[in-house]
């Protein structure tokens, strides 16, 4: 252990800064407390002079500063949560800066001999513009009622709702088959082609989300090109301690109680972390309106255990379960082309009851079990090898309103999913200071068995993709280089009963490559330049093959398409990072060409059913274009200000007719203003916010493919108070819509029915023993 | 590490097995369906001389599209009618028309002529529930006479089975259909 790893290095970089020497000596020292691993700012970091016995804190750059500082020499004492301690002894002659990269706790967990790797990847971009992360402060402050709700803060991702609390994340435009989940490294195999299915994540065991979209996505498919939203697990404990963490929570407009439990503790060579959390909601109330039938709980446990077996083998084992009960708004639910129309004109939802905490039909029912078992093996320095094995099961269950006339209406399901899946994985990693490389095979194996009462949506079927992939990243002078490839072969077979319950079992087979590369360059000191391409592939999944039926809240019948093929992505993306003094910029400008985009268009023609005739959708391709930009300004004023804004455009056409691509994200805007307060003697932090948040009207859309012309541009602004004392008790306050606006969301799948949720305030504590 | 074998068993455990062969999906057998709706009309001075219309889609949403029979009325004329509707799907025939009769207190039918025809035809409401709210199985149907210049007037009636469930049956439709289709109307003189 005493041999530090080349990655657990803490780089000091001194640059001298001359100043005009004045008669008191008023020579200051500048820190920049910076992630070693992120290259982003350390805010939370404090910085003690023992000689002198005086505690500065960073502020939101990361910057501490000593003013008057005598010459002398002194040992400095740098502590940041979630950081190695570090100390460093300088000779102080005259004013200088001095920056200093703070080592991440879990890196240790790479050092020598022993590879305690668990919850992080050991494999990790230096993209940092092209891959955010949103870290533990931000999730806080999210107050989330559900997982994709935590997503909002990174750029380019919107939500896609189903009601107030349902939601699925839109990475630039792409989601559900083309986004990939990730939780602690393994992915996620969920019934993820629907829009109204939540991925099934519990938030009480995240640390840090990383949205991945540069070439080493790839690790973890082909299809990841939309992004790989990776869900990064807090680091297991190395001294024998008991750690726990309590989080609470209420949200007043739909009554929303949480109660989240973090607990982890250390044994000799065996570390445990095991969360819960449970959620209850009722009602949601929009301004004018209760939405009714919009409850919902959610229930998460999991439990992760790292055995260290010797100083080269760690052995773990993960298992989590996830349920959630969902009510579908009962004002959404129609059951013919009549009531759509009469649902859309109707200034209130046809249905509107008391608020309630009670869940009726409509609604899903929701599980989610999985297991990992993962062996690291340590073969030298740097050398090592990893074994995975995965096992999932994924059960939705869909409750109609029903029939009066049938008995199994009434207690059974219309459609149940049940997929079960498995997966292998071996990696091989080569790491040094200037070279990381890991080359890894998969293979994963899943079947979905529907039943249920009505027809099914999608029919039963059982696929095998193996893949083979490598990925590298090295470093040339400045420049910080990625690399990677991957080959992937699928395999799936279709199980469905035709019209006289004959069985049919066509077979697919899909092969196909994927690259990606990209560059970090520093272009001054101040400023960072990065290029990522990236070149994908994704098999039609099966509902886009097969699926065959109503669509009850979007009152249209879809079919699906046998004669798919897959879809070419080509994505290229450049980003700038900028730092000057107090204010920091980012931009990112990206083009996603995606040739034989699947997507479900209307055919022009109407089935006939007895609830009604219908416009029937079909899936189809078309060669999709979409491009955007996103900017980020961070401001300090002063010592206690701070000013962000971001901005969003989303441009999406059809590269031929040059038509919109339909429901794409609006453009968008958000801006903030806080307020910091700190106090030396007790180590608390006080922190308002004011945030404004304006989505425009979406201008792109074909009037013919929609029943009701996109929603106007609305205003949302918000108010946070925040008291954080010694990162150990955290209290926030909220008021989200504080001029309780109505207001409707383009990407609110039920945006015809009902407004979204009024004026809510929120209030959440979290302590840590 | 005989503890972390016993949790590995222990967490697997939870793990439930997939039910039943994937390469053997369920059979279609879809209780909730109407694949017919007959209507059995009489002239209301005529109550022998029955004759049906039919609205037929035997395979269910999707597929093949339905079989639907013109509806013909003579004009200055009044008739009954009594609908029966049927899932033809499953074997033996379910006879829904019963089951609604059963639940009458939660259904109703509403009769909507288009614009085309509803100044010539005034359909009303036969039989009632137990709480004495319109149910709609049975209706009268009266077709007033065509204007002078006029041989002939096409139009349709939809006919819309409300389900009125947690809901106060009223002379609106609910917010949810359990039923909607449409039949091509022609009125002779």
């Amino acid at each position: 252990m005493q041999r530090i790893n080349i990655f657990c290095l803490v780089f000091l970089l001194i640059s001298v800064t001359k100043t005009v020497s004045a008669q008191n000596s008023p020579y200051q020292l500048t820190i920049d407390c910076i992630d070693s691993l992120l290259g982003e700012p350390v805010s939370n970091c404090e910085v003690k002079i023992a000689e002198l016995n005086i505690i500065e804190h960073a502020n939101q750059f990361g910057q501490v500063q000593f003013e008057n500082l005598p010459i002398g020499q002194y040992r400095l004492a740098f502590k940041a949560n979630g950081y190695h301690a570090f100390h460093k002894a300088i000779e102080f002659t005259q004013s200088m800066g001095i920056q200093i990269q703070l080592c991440p706790l879990h890196i240790h967990l790479h050092e020598a001999t022993v590879s305690e790797s668990n919850n992080t990847s050991f494999f990790k971009s230096k993209l940092y513009g092209i891959n955010p992360i949103l870290n533990k402060e931000h999730l806080f402050k999210t107050n989330a009622l559900n997982w994709s709700q935590l997503l909002k803060a990174l750029p380019g991702v919107y939500l896609i709702q189903t009601g107030p609390v349902n939601s699925i994340p839109v990475v630039r435009g792409l989601h559900t088959n083309r986004i990939v989940l990730v939780q602690q490294d393994i992915r996620l195999y969920n019934q993820q082609w629907g829009l109204e299915h939540a991925p099934e994540i519990g938030t009480a065991n995240i640390d840090r989300i990383q949205l991945l979209r540069g070439p080493l996505a790839l690790k973890y498919g082909s299809d990841a090109f939309g992004g790989v939203l990776l869900n990064i697990a807090p680091e297991y404990l190395k001294t024998a301690v008991i750690q726990s963490n309590t989080q609470m929570g209420f949200h007043s407009n739909n009554r929303t109680f949480s109660v989240a439990e973090f607990i982890q503790f250390r044994h000799q060579k065996v570390a445990t972390q095991v969360s819960f959390s449970y959620k209850k909601g009722a009602d949601a109330q929009s301004p004018n309106y209760v939405v009714s039938n919009t409850g919902f709980q959610t229930l998460t446990f999991q439990t992760n255990l790292l055995y260290l077996i010797s100083k080269k083998a760690t052995l773990e084992n993960r298992f989590s379960f996830f349920q959630s009960k969902m009510g579908i708004a009962a004002a959404a639910h129609i059951g013919s082309t009549s009531d759509l129309y009469r649902a859309i004109h109707s200034s209130v939802p046809l249905l509107v009851a008391p608020a309630t905490y009670n869940i009726n039909k409509p609604y899903q029912d929701v599980r989610h079990q999985q297991y990992s078992c993962k062996l690291n093996y340590q073969l030298s320095k740097a050398h090592a090898i990893q074994g995975v094995y995965m096992l999932q099961y994924n059960q939705r269950s869909e409750f109609d309103k029903g029939v009066a006339w049938s008995n199994q209406s009434k207690n059974e399901p219309a459609n149940a999913y049940h997929l079960l899946t498995q997966g292998l994985q071996f990696i091989y990693q080569y790491n040094t200071n200037q070279l990381q490389t890991e080359w890894g095979i998969d293979c994963v194996n899943g079947k979905n068995l529907t039943t249920g009462i009505q027809d099914p949506f999608i029919p039963n079927y059982s696929q095998v993709s193996t893949g083979a992939f490598g990925l590298t990243t090295f470093k040339y002078k400045q420049a910080t280089i990625e690399g990677s490839y991957r080959f992937d072969y699928k395999l799936q077979q279709v199980y469905y009963r035709d019209p006289s319950n004959k069985v049919n079992a066509p077979q697919f087979n899909y092969t196909g490559n994927s690259f990606g590369l990209g560059v970090a360059i520093p272009v001054v000191s101040m400023a960072n330049f990065q290029v990522s391409a990236l070149k994908a592939w994704r098999a039609p999944a099966i509902n886009e093959m097969f699926s065959n039926g109503l669509h009850n809240s979007m009152a249209s019948y879809e079919l699906g398409n046998v004669l798919l093929q897959t879809e070419q992505a080509f994505n290229l993306e450049a980003g700038m990072q900028f730092k000057w003094n107090k204010t920091s910029i980012k931009t990112n400008v990206f083009m996603n060409a995606i040739d034989g985009y699947i997507v479900s268009v209307p055919t022009g023609q109407v089935t006939l059913t007895t609830r009604g005739s219908f416009p029937t959708f079909q899936f189809n391709q078309q060669d999709a274009q979409f491009k955007g930009i996103e900017i980020s300004l961070v401001q300090l004023i002063g010592s206690r200000f701070k000013f962000s804004g971001q901005a969003q455009l989303l441009d999406a056409i059809d590269k031929h007719t040059r038509l919109p691509i339909y429901g794409i994200p609006p453009n968008q805007l958000y801006a903030s203003v806080s307020y910091f307060l700190f106090n030396k003697n007790t180590q608390s932090q006080l922190e308002f916010n004011l945030d404004w948040n304006a989505v425009n009207s979406q201008l792109n859309y074909i009037k013919e493919l929609d029943f009701m012309s996109p929603p106007p541009a609305y205003h949302l602004i918000h108010f946070a108070a925040q008291v954080n004392v010694k990162q150990k008790f955290k209290i926030q306050f909220q008021v989200k819509n504080i001029f309780n606006v109505a207001y409707r969301d383009y990407m609110n799948r039920f945006r015809y029915f009902f407004d979204e949720p009024g004026r809510n305030f929120t209030i959440q504590c979290s302590i840590q023993i | 590490m005989h503890k972390l074998v016993f949790f590995s068993l222990v967490a697997s455990s939870f793990i439930a097995c997939n039910k039943g062969d994937v390469s053997q999906p369920q059979m279609r057998n879809n209780e909730e369906q109407i694949t017919t709706v007959q209507i059995n009309a009489f002239k209301t001075d005529k109550p022998d001389s029955v004759f049906g219309i039919v609205w037929r889609d035997l395979d269910g949403f999707g597929g093949l599209d339905p079989k639907i029979d013109i509806m013909q009325l003579q004009a200055n004329t009044n008739y009954q009618w009594h609908l029966v509707l049927l899932n033809e799907s499953v074997s033996p025939v379910d006879t829904i028309s019963n089951e609604i009769l059963k639940e009458a207190d939660v259904h109703r039918f509403f009769y909507l002529p288009d614009s085309a025809i509803s100044s010539l035809v005034q359909i009303h409401i036969l039989d009632k529930d137990n709480q004495s709210k319109p149910l709609g199985l049975n209706a009268a149907i009266q077709v007033s006479p065509l204007l002078n210049n006029l041989t002939s007037a096409n139009g349709n009636i939809r006919i819309i089975l409300s389900h009125y469930d947690g809901i106060p049956k009223s002379d609106l439709p609910a917010p949810e259909s359990d039923m909607e289709i449409e039949f091509p109307v022609i009125i002779v003189r």
